[in-house]
């Protein structure tokens, strides 16, 4: 009822502010002799409301007339009549009459229009074309309202919904399990205006005898911080809350909602819990409300999907890695290695930091040193372990491999950005390469530091007909080379690392 | 020594155009939005190249906060309770 009412007030405010209504007057004064216009709200709050209100119609009209000295008339008639709904004309004292029109909205009268003081002869057309024009501006507000309410109630909604919508946006842009979860941390604080928000995820319990066929698997037992925002620099970042304990290991161990004044509290779920996430003290004092809680949930459902994404990603990633290894491994079984392929590994990341290459080519970078022997598979044994020089056909068949190399490389969906890498390694800084004859930055950047790698190995291993250097030797042989067969700037930081790292430490195992 | 020159006061936050005070507004109405620029133009009824130059320079001046990735830039505010309290009574005054 209440909320009626104040609708109905609203709606008369707006008409009263309408300047359709002045326009009324301007149109109908001459036509109407002049009379006193009023404008009143509904007469339920008794005389002397209503006096205050056709006093306030003075606003509207400007007219000296309005104060008082109809108010008890008006008052009257329309009150003897509270229950029409269509115009109607009433006595006034001397020759005059009135006119009132009920403001109909919906089958609710929400005020009065009239005027007092016609002449008593005034055509019943005049009066019912006044009527229609003042419907048409009640109708005009009645729309301007309910599109003001409708604004009022689906906007903060929809915004709501363009938050969460952002929100899915930005954590689904990353892959990185880490990164992502930070991100998921700071936006949540962020959208629920808490001061504090941490993430963990459930542990994964370690493989051991317990997952050998037979014996039940290990369920995990504890969840791990993976971001904590807001809270105190002493607080451990990579706290451990066993299954139970805690409110967080509670939630976790029971996937049942916390919500409490200052504290809010969430299951991740997919199939099972994989984690929690905790919101708590809001930065305007206020308590978390169900609302919060909702939208929680919300953004809950759509980090669930995001983590199980990365876990998967970073998942298929060490499982290409593995494989990767293997093969390195296999191939580094058919020719007798000096440098082992972890240090070479190590050299190559260094450099790629060093020269700050992007995520991705890092990434291609570490699978092309482990796989740019790859076509030396198909070489056989006698040419790589050949005492003496090679013929050129025995050439010819070396030289060719890293074209295919990348062919073999090039089925691996996975493996596409590895493919230039190892196809242009054989490419000279000078362009007297091959397979393209590719010059100066026209070589990918990750096949010019392949080049380098490759032919450091090559001179400190030695070849079966050729000694092998030392690790000074190695480095100038590179330095004399830079610029023309290799790039200056890459044979640069290499050196740089190799020498910073020293060689005890960089190839220990081997040299 | 050399005398130290005075400090120069900070300048005032710039609410510089109808826009940045819309945008402004909209963040102190809305606290908890995060949104891109598109998302706010919408909000704020301006066109999208002015209101994506007024939120940078929004974020320059401490009052909205970007979140960048490589597809797309949110912003949100970057007030506490305080600030947004102060801020909405400057725009109120405004």
């Amino acid at each position: 009822m209440a909320s009626t009412l104040i609708h109905d007030r609203e709606l008369f405010d707006c008409l009263r502010r309408h300047p359709g209504m002045r326009r009324l007057r301007g149109s109908f004064d001459f036509l109407l002799g002049h009379p006193v216009w009023w404008l009143s709200f509904k007469t339920g709050d008794g005389q002397k409301a209503f006096r205050g209100f056709l006093e306030a119609s003075h606003e509207i009209w400007h007219d000296p007339r309005l104060r008082g000295q109809f108010a008890h008339q008006v008052f009257g008639a329309v009150k003897k009549r509270s229950r029409d709904l269509k115009p109607y004309v009433f006595r006034a004292p001397s020759n005059v009459a009135g006119w009132c029109m009920p403001l109909v909205h919906g089958e609710r009268v929400i005020g009065y229009f009239g005027v007092s003081g016609i002449p008593k002869d005034t055509r019943a057309e005049v009066l019912s074309l006044l009527a229609c024009h003042v419907e048409l501006i009640v109708e005009s507000c009645s729309k301007a309202e309910e599109l003001k309410r409708l604004s009022a109630t689906v906007r903060p909604r929809a915004i709501a919904l363009s938050t969460v919508h952002t929100v899915h946006r930005i954590i689904n842009s990353t892959l990185n399990l880490d990164e992502l979860i930070s991100r998921l941390a700071h936006l949540t604080a962020q959208v629920l205006r808490s001061n504090r928000c941490a993430i963990y995820l459930v542990e994964k319990p370690k493989t051991g005898v317990e997952s050998l066929p037979g014996r039940p698997p290990k369920r995990p037992s504890a969840l791990l911080c993976r971001a904590m925002v807001g809270y105190p620099r002493n607080r451990d970042k990579r706290e451990r809350i066993a299954f139970g304990s805690a409110a967080e290991g509670r939630v976790a161990k029971t996937a049942r909602t916390i919500l409490r004044r200052k504290f809010l509290c969430l299951p991740l779920i997919d199939e099972d819990v994989i984690g929690v996430i905790t919101v708590s003290i809001k930065k305007d004092g206020k308590e978390f409300t169900h609302f919060d809680q909702e939208i929680l949930t919300t953004l809950a459902e759509e980090a669930v999907i995001a983590i199980k994404n990365a876990q998967l990603y970073e998942e298929q990633k060490k499982v290409t890695l593995g494989t990767i290894q293997s093969l390195a491994v296999i191939l580094g079984t058919r020719v007798n290695n000096v440098v082992s392929p972890e240090a070479i590994l190590r050299v190559a990341l260094k450099v790629a930091e060093e020269l700050h290459l992007g995520e991705e080519d890092t990434q291609a970078l570490h699978y092309a040193t482990l796989l740019k022997d790859t076509a030396k598979i198909g070489i056989p044994d006698e040419i790589l372990r050949k005492p003496t020089k090679l013929t050129g056909e025995e050439y010819q068949l070396l030289r060719d491999h890293p074209i295919k190399g990348a062919k073999i490389v090039q089925s691996f969906e996975s493996l596409q950005p590895v493919v230039p890498f190892i196809l242009y390694s054989r490419e000279k800084y000078d362009g007297s390469g091959y397979p393209k004859g590719l010059k100066g930055e026209g070589i990918p950047i990750g096949a010019r530091i392949l080049a380098v790698i490759s032919a450091f190995e090559a001179i400190v291993m030695g070849r079966p007909y050729r000694d092998r250097a030392s690790l000074e030797e190695a480095l100038a042989e590179l330095l004399k080379n830079a610029g023309t067969q290799f790039d200056p700037k890459v044979v640069e930081v290499f050196v740089r690392v190799v020498k910073r790292e020293g060689s005890a430490k960089l190839f220990k195992e081997t040299v | 020594m050399a005398p130290r020159p005075p400090k120069q006061k900070k300048r005032p936050a710039p609410m510089r155009t109808k826009i940045h005070r819309k945008i402004l507004t909209f963040f102190v109405e809305n606290q908890g939005s995060i949104d891109t620029p598109r998302g706010v133009s919408t909000w704020v009824n301006e066109g999208l190249g002015p209101v994506r130059a007024a939120l940078e320079d929004l974020v320059k001046d401490g009052f909205l906060k970007a979140h960048r990735t490589s597809s797309t830039v949110a912003y949100s505010s970057a007030l506490d309770d305080k600030g947004s309290k102060r801020l909405s009574a400057r725009l109120k005054k405004r």
